[in-house]
């Protein structure tokens, strides 16, 4: 199991970062009180005072890019399951006009499958371990199952082409989405996004230590931001695991129609 | 900055955090939970899935139905190779026992059936007396569903006595009665009947169904009789031959005493009966048959299902009967195979609809959502025809009934064009005149 702070769920990611910012702001201004002589203070004030926007501005480019980028990869993430939902049940609606056998066993497969994705398969993505996953064994026996009926006379052409079409596409979505499950969050941008925070924090306690502590609500607010927006690459750094991920609800609800006979019509549905 | 301004700041870091908390906590879907208590069954992960059949293995039909009972079992894979296959990831466990085609032989076998608490389901009986007030009552009293792919006795389905797990794929004998008085009456134009019948709930019933319909027509039932009851076989051959019979329906199985075969071969000894035509019943419809009266069954008619529509089904052709031949060493010597592969198709469906996955793999089934799924069925393209199973077990609702006359039995001679060939519904005989 992947034990990486992103798997952790939302509320938890954000304390830590909250604690990691208001616990790194406390040491800075441990230090600054003990080495900062106050004759040095005014001075220190104006040359921070001059970095300021620089870092903010750095800080929030940074963020805005990482929020951004990983929030595209977690749009591409739901937009391939939601190909391979749409494939699936092109394949599911094929396999209604096979013998009721048939029909039954392809659509056994397909829950077999289908239930292991938001499971064993999220989970083995967001190890980096996709070969872990027993999905791809399932696709592969469901494909089998595909290749075996079309080497057979019974059933239509039009049905052996809709579910090869279904069982093809469901394979490319799933590829595209081992891809995704493969590429992580740029550690380089995310320690200089962390450096940024790091010296606005510095930078804003300089001011406080000058100022007084009645403007120590500035400094907090600052926290605060670094601690949000941190948390908030964390929490969404990862497509298949953590507070935001892909959403599974689309495979669930196909599931509950196979189960429910839904692509069976033989099967009066209540 | 003032103190409004501070009071800002923290409220819109606040709702911030307030936001982010509801998001990382938003509720999942909870579990639910249905069954409960002694109408559900636990299959644990790894564990079989029992099912029973109740056929009888000394009737053809029997024997063939159990071959098509395991070729079911077989297919769940996809591939007919004598390896049996899987159900929800569960091994079948079939545990055969025999009907002996008696009250008796369907009330034991039953009984051992159930020794098996977690017996799912059953395919069975092949004789008609081997389910009514036996099998299907001891059955229905454990809530585990059978499915017949041979009885045909209308008394089982009749919604004064039916028993609710008990269904079957075979066609009600209404239809066959009504069919083979209409092939009697105005094909063959016969006009005085007589029915040998023996004592067993199948052959009985057939029998009365098919004086009904005849009389109805306008025909006359000249002589009724049991071969089996005291005077036997001579006593019902002098009564045909004293009420001048033009027809004789003979609905007995070739595992009676006397069988179909012995009573048509002492109705063609019989010079005052020459002229008189022979109606056997599906029952009868058995390469045993032909092959135990030889020449002497030429010219004979025999009723049962229109073997037509499945001979030219493609699945059966390509897929299902090079596998029965494999399995049992020849094709099918009687009737109601695919009526059995039917009906194990059907327990399969019935229990992935009524299961409830359990993670790991175990399995919860509810006795009559397993009832409920049987009876959701509607326009199951089945090998041995349409099936939708009503409240009352009929899952075949109606069907094309043939005549057809020997050698051309399909038994033997697969492909064979049938004489006469009609299609009934059960609604319909229930309904008209």
């Amino acid at each position: 199991m992947n034990l990486s702070i992103s798997s952790l769920p939302g509320m938890v990611i954000l304390l830590i970062c909250l604690l990691g910012a208001f616990g790194f702001a406390w040491l800075v201004a441990i230090l600054l009180r003990r080495y900062l002589p106050e004759s040095s203070r005014a001075d220190a004030t104006y040359i921070t005072s001059n970095y300021m926007g620089a870092f903010g501005t750095f800080f929030a480019i940074l963020t805005a890019f990482l929020i951004s980028s990983e929030y595209a990869t977690l749009k591409s993430a739901q937009s391939y399951v939601g190909q391979e939902v749409a494939a699936a049940t092109q394949l599911a609606s094929a396999s209604a006009t096979l013998p009721p056998p048939d029909a039954d066993r392809i659509q056994d497969q397909m829950v077999v499958y289908l239930t292991s994705l938001p499971g064993a398969e999220w989970s083995s993505l967001s190890n980096k371990k996709p070969e872990d996953s027993p999905s791809g064994r399932h696709l592969s026996d469901l494909q089998q199952q595909v290749y075996t009926l079309s080497e057979r006379k019974y059933p239509s052409t039009a049905a052996l082409s809709s579910m090869a079409g279904g069982i093809e596409e469901m394979t490319q979505a799933r590829r595209q989405r081992l891809v995704i499950g493969s590429s992580s969050l740029p550690l380089p941008l995310l320690v200089l996004c962390l450096v940024a925070g790091a010296a606005l924090i510095v930078n804003a306690l300089v001011h406080v230590v000058k100022a007084g502590t009645k403007y120590s609500f500035l400094a907090t607010g600052l926290m605060l931001l670094v601690a949000l927006d941190t948390s908030a690459i964390l929490a969404i750094k990862d497509p298949f695991q953590g507070p935001f991920i892909a959403n599974a609800a689309p495979i669930e609800k196909l599931v509950e129609e196979i189960q429910d006979g839904r692509y069976k019509p033989w099967v009066n549905s209540r | 900055m003032t103190k409004k301004t501070k009071l800002i700041i923290g409220a819109a870091s606040a709702c911030a955090i307030v936001a982010l908390l509801a998001v990382a906590l938003w509720p999942s879907q909870g579990p639910t939970d249905g069954c409960s208590g002694s109408r559900c069954t636990t299959v644990a992960a790894g564990e079989p899935i029992f099912l029973g059949s109740l056929l009888s293995d000394s009737d053809t039909q029997g024997i063939d139905a159990l071959t098509a009972a395991e070729l079911a079992i077989d297919y769940l894979d996809g591939r007919f190779d004598g390896i049996g296959g899987r159900l929800l990831d569960h091994p079948i466990s079939l545990i055969s026992e025999n009907d002996d085609c008696s009250p008796e032989g369907g009330r034991l076998g039953a009984e051992r059936l159930l020794e098996e608490e977690k017996l799912l389901g059953v395919i069975g009986t092949t004789c008609s007396s081997s389910s009514l007030d036996a099998a299907d009552t001891l059955m229905t009293a454990r809530k585990t569903p059978i499915i017949s792919p041979s009885n045909s006795a209308p008394s089982l389905t009749d919604a004064n006595r039916h028993q609710r797990f008990y269904f079957r794929t075979a066609l009600n004998d209404l239809l066959q009665g009504e069919v083979v008085a209409e092939f009697a009456y105005n094909k063959i134009a016969r006009r005085r009947a007589a029915v040998m019948f023996g004592p067993t709930a199948y052959s009985s019933q057939l029998g009365k169904a098919f004086g009904d319909r005849f009389k109805l027509r306008g025909g006359v039932v000249a002589s009724s009789s049991d071969i089996e009851a005291s005077g036997g076989l001579p006593a019902a051959l002098k009564a045909a031959e004293r009420t001048k019979a033009d027809v004789i329906f003979v609905p007995v199985q070739m595992s009676a005493k006397p069988s179909c075969a012995e009573t048509v071969e002492a109705i063609r000894s019989s010079a005052a009966l020459r002229s008189a035509q022979i109606i056997v019943s599906e029952a009868c419809q058995d390469r045993t048959f032909l092959t135990a009266v030889g020449k002497g069954a030429n010219g004979v008619y025999a009723s049962g299902p229109d073997a037509g529509d499945t001979a030219d089904d493609l699945f059966y052709q390509s897929e299902y009967l090079p596998a029965f031949k494999r399995s049992a060493g020849a094709a099918p010597a009687g009737v109601f195979d695919t009526n059995a592969f039917d009906a194990a198709n059907l327990i399969f469906g019935a229990i992935r609809q009524a299961a409830e996955r359990k993670p790991g793999g175990g399995l919860v089934i509810d006795r009559e959502a397993l009832r409920s799924a049987l009876l959701d069925i509607k326009g199951y393209s089945g090998l041995s025809g349409t099936l939708d199973c009503s409240t009352t077990g009929d899952c075949a609702q109606g069907g094309r009934i043939a005549i057809y006359e020997a050698p051309n039995w399909p038994v033997s001679r697969p492909g064979a064009e049938p004489v006469f060939s009609q299609a009934k519904s059960i609604a319909e005989l229930l309904t008209g005149p």
